[in-house]
């Protein structure tokens, strides 16, 4: 019996009559068969065939190993930023639709939203929460892989995809936060643009370059407006697809569990490797000396006679089921914030009137805490950008193949203190800052604004 | 329903369906949240809009009001009171007979063959759509206490 066969009589198999019931006419239409092309059979091939006759569900692997379904496994960090990414992309076209990017307009269509559009105050609180909560995840997710030793071959490329997403998402959030045009958002930006002028020689050109003159104001919204609706998006969509692609043809759930091989972790056996071993001394000039198990030969092949566990499962159902749950339930954690939380708004935007303190937003303000101690040239331009690189170039930095935390403490004791000395700063500016930039205790008064 | 053979035993462990129609009962108990969530903001809705809509009617009636005796008054007398060369605007009659989309539509592209000019900055003038509008609510908070002014066109000639 072949694959049509199955579906032709619409029968699952074992089945001999023909059943009259309603849904299984819909299920036996021509229409209904041409979208989902096989039916849904409880077997391990009906199920591969979810996935290969969806377009969808290439995304995934068919089978995955089992400890990919467990949340410890990842947290699922990456996921839920991509989720978050979503719900910003349908509440910005929905905020899109009622507002302009005009000093003259734009604080009245932020008004507006509160007074005069259905559900827009709620669309701009979701927003708002989502932002901050995909800056939040995706760099949580970062240090996630940072610990995971995820960044190691062969990974080491999307580490650097994952690094400049992080930027491209703060980029987001800080171009998002100046279009309300209230008091807020203007100096926080003033203060935020205020540190490209501290870059040694170009500084003056690439503040004109960003905020479009003298000071914040209409050229800097309207730019602002078209690198946050049109060109991140452009690019953040790129890297993401490129990203993922990434994760899959990475092996997706494959891990390194030893130096100099490349195995999957279910699979892993001792035949698997005696066979890899003369491979990697035949060829050890092949991709710089690491020599991947998969790549040199079909797994298969070595592996048929001994396969003594199965330790995967399906995607379909197992991963997607979890995968939509998880979406749900960040849709409803962001959907409580913004019902709970308001996104503020001050008054109008006035170049005039300096509120007290002037904050950059919260993932800023650690640098800015850096910048009241150090020099502007030293906090502002070279500890960021110094840091940008290290990230970036991390995984061709760290050269240590193992990805057991016992195998590589320098790494992660070097990476924890920088960790927390970023939090550190963070939670000192965010938290004990208060006018004129002067040490206060939180418990006496709070100048969050989120 | 008669089978040509039996039913294929299961082929994945019991524990794993457990465990998945765990997370479909909180895909369930999440979905009820965002129903629950949405309804909540519905009907909380009108309420903070009236509060926003008078929060806003407060601050643009103070601004509208700036905004009048800077640009407005020299010829519509202060607080719109008449006695320059233009129309009364504080009078009952002028408030009653028109609307707020009226009255922007005037301030904004102004009134052919009179002096009045036109104030939106799109048809050349200075006043952002925000401002014209407050404008618009400032004369709108006379309305309450205006007094009768039946010659309000001809302003202080009439009187």
């Amino acid at each position: 019996m072949t694959d049509v066969d199955v579906d032709r009589d619409g029968l699952e198999p074992g089945r001999t009559s023909v059943d009259h019931g309603i849904t299984a006419r819909i299920k036996r239409s021509d229409a209904f068969r041409s979208i989902f092309r096989h039916a849904q059979l409880d077997t391990p091939r009906g199920r591969a065939l979810q996935s290969f006759s969806n377009f969808f569900l290439h995304l995934y692997p068919v089978k995955i190993p089992k400890r990919v379904l467990r949340n410890r496994y990842s947290y699922r960090l990456g996921f839920i930023a991509a989720v978050l990414f979503g719900i910003l992309l349908v509440t910005g076209i929905y905020l899109m639709f009622v507002y302009t990017p005009s000093v003259g307009s734009a604080y009245g269509d932020m008004q507006r939203l509160k007074t005069g559009v259905g559900f827009g105050q709620l669309i701009r609180n979701i927003h708002r929460w989502a932002a901050h909560l995909m800056v939040l995840v995706v760099f949580l997710h970062l240090v996630r892989v940072f610990y995971a030793g995820a960044y190691k071959a062969p990974r080491e490329f999307n580490w650097v995809i994952g690094v400049m997403l992080l930027l491209l998402t703060l980029a987001f959030s800080f171009t998002g936060y100046l279009l309300p045009w209230d008091q807020l958002s203007y100096w926080a930006v003033t203060v935020g643009t205020g540190l490209v002028h501290y870059i040694p020689l170009l500084g003056g050109k690439t503040q004109d370059l960003l905020i479009g003159g003298p000071q914040v104001g209409q050229n800097t919204l309207l730019r602002f407006y078209a690198l946050h609706v049109a060109v991140l998006p452009m690019f953040l969509v790129l890297m993401l697809a490129v990203h993922i692609w990434r994760v899959r043809k990475d092996g997706f759930a494959v891990q390194r569990t030893s130096v100099g091989a490349f195995a999957e972790e279910a699979t892993e056996r001792p035949a698997a490797a005696a066979a890899a071993a003369p491979m990697a001394q035949a060829a050890p000039d092949l991709y710089g000396g690491r020599v991947r198990l998969l790549g040199v030969v079909d797994r298969e092949s070595i592996t048929e006679a001994a396969r003594p566990v199965d330790d995967t499962v399906f995607t379909w159902p197992h991963l997607l089921v979890r995968h939509v749950v998880v979406a749900l339930g960040t849709s409803a954690i962001v959907l409580g914030l913004a019902v709970a939380f308001s996104a503020p708004l001050r008054g109008l935007a006035n170049p005039n009137v300096t509120p007290e303190p002037a904050k950059a937003p919260w993932y800023f303000a650690g640098l800015q805490e850096l910048l009241s101690r150090f020099d502007p040239l030293v906090a502002g331009i070279l500890i960021p950008t110094g840091a940008v690189l290290v990230f970036l170039l991390l995984p061709y930095i760290d050269r240590n193949p193992d990805t057991r935390a016992s195998h590589r403490k320098v790494a992660i004791l070097l990476f924890s203190v920088l960790l927390a000395i970023a939090v550190g700063l963070t939670i000192i500016g965010v938290f004990f800052r208060g006018p004129g930039w002067k040490f206060i205790a939180p418990w006496t008064h709070s100048y969050i604004e989120l | 329903m008669p089978r040509d053979r039996p039913e294929p035993p299961p082929f994945e462990p019991e524990w794993l369906e457990r465990s998945l129609n765990r997370y479909l009962a909180w895909g369930l108990v999440f979905m009820v949240l965002l129903l629950v969530g949405f309804v909540a903001y519905r009907v909380r809705e009108p309420g903070l809009r009236r509060s926003a809509t008078r929060a806003q009617t407060t601050s643009y009636t103070d601004i509208g009001h700036q905004t009048f005796s800077a640009s407005c008054s020299q010829c519509h007398g202060k607080d719109a009171s008449g006695g320059g060369s233009a129309p009364t605007l504080n009078s009952s009659q002028f408030l009653k007979s028109t609307t707020d989309a009226q009255i922007f539509s005037l301030v904004a592209g102004g009134v052919s063959g009179t002096e009045m000019p036109a104030w939106s900055l799109d048809y050349g003038g200075t006043f952002t759509d925000e401002q014209v509008r407050q404008v618009v609510t400032y004369l709108r908070s006379l309305e309450p206490r205006a007094p009768s002014v039946p010659g309000w066109r001809q302003s202080d000639k009439a009187k």
